[in-house]
């Protein structure tokens, strides 16, 4: 997560972040509310970042919805602790699970134990563990 | 206790002798991997079968119908990978993409096919778990690079 360090208006196609971070053309960036409005939050897909100035020029097709507020220094002495510079978050994972978009039918996971019982009447318990970090999910539940 | 008197919906699934010897690591793109001796097409139900360490190196595969795992399959890395498949059961096997402790790094896809009236998959006897599914009942891990 990264904070804007100026404000960004509606209709902007750039707006500026830190310095030196990784991001890449096509990461899909989302910039959170700072309004009273919650949910005046947008959804942008990075074209260019600049590492030096800390600059991140969006695709065109995304131009921003909503005003963000950002500034250099955060304000936490006169919010009692509170940053409240707009948040940017890294959306894209490089590790996708996707359902087919097909029918408003998504995908599946599940983990789950079972008893599988054999032919000789035996019992074979197995119960699934599932490990994830860092991964995307789209159309899947 | 003995259920046999069950009723399957779909296929049942067979009983599987489960090996704990690992015969060396053996590459998905290689046919001679396979018993069919040929690498899996679209359509097709494929197993990890028990004891087997399979590395999946295809860039993008054609979409699978089942693809059962009951021995290792792993994520070559360094590589693109695009997974298809219909359905994934994780039964006696494990699939790992990276690790904890050394993530994957490349771009990975696990796309899962099937629309709301396809035919599911069958964990045990009569339990249904669904179709366009990754089903696990042994173990799933998944670590990507980490996005700050």
């Amino acid at each position: 997560m990264t904070r804007l360090l100026l404000p960004a208006k509606k209709g902007d196609t750039s707006f500026t972040v830190e310095k030196d971070l990784e991001l890449y053309p096509g990461d899909n960036l989302a910039l959170l509310a700072t309004s009273y409005e919650n949910m005046a939050s947008d959804n942008v897909i990075v074209e260019s970042y600049d590492a030096t100035t800390g600059i991140i020029t969006v695709d065109a097709k995304y131009t921003l919805n909503f005003y963000h507020w950002g500034a250099q220094q955060s304000p936490g002495d006169k919010y009692g602790g509170a940053d409240m510079r707009g948040e940017v978050i890294i959306l894209s994972r490089n590790i996708k699970i996707l359902g087919e978009d097909v029918d408003s039918w998504g995908g599946h996971i599940i983990t789950s134990d079972t008893a599988e019982i054999n032919d000789d009447g035996t019992i074979k318990e197995r119960i699934g563990s599932t490990f994830m970090q860092w991964v995307e999910m789209h159309n899947l539940s | 206790m003995n259920f046999k008197g069950h009723r399957c919906i779909g296929s049942c699934n067979e009983a599987i002798v489960e090996v704990t010897e690992i015969a060396g690591e053996t590459l998905w793109s290689n046919p001679k991997s396979w018993p069919s001796g040929k690498v899996p097409v679209a359509g097709e139900d494929v197993e990890i079968e028990s004891g087997w360490n399979m590395t999946m190196d295809v860039a993008d595969t054609p979409i699978l119908r089942l693809v059962s795992v009951n021995g290792l399959l792993n994520f070559k890395r360094g590589m693109n990978i695009t997974f298809r498949a219909k359905h994934i059961f994780v039964r006696a096997g494990e699939l790992h993409v990276g690790s904890k402790e050394n993530p994957f790094t490349d771009n990975c896809n696990i796309i899962l096919y099937g629309d709301k009236n396809s035919q599911g998959i069958v964990m045990d006897n009569a339990v249904e778990a669904g179709n366009k599914i990754l089903a696990n009942i042994n173990v799933v891990s998944i670590f990507g690079k980490a996005r700050n």
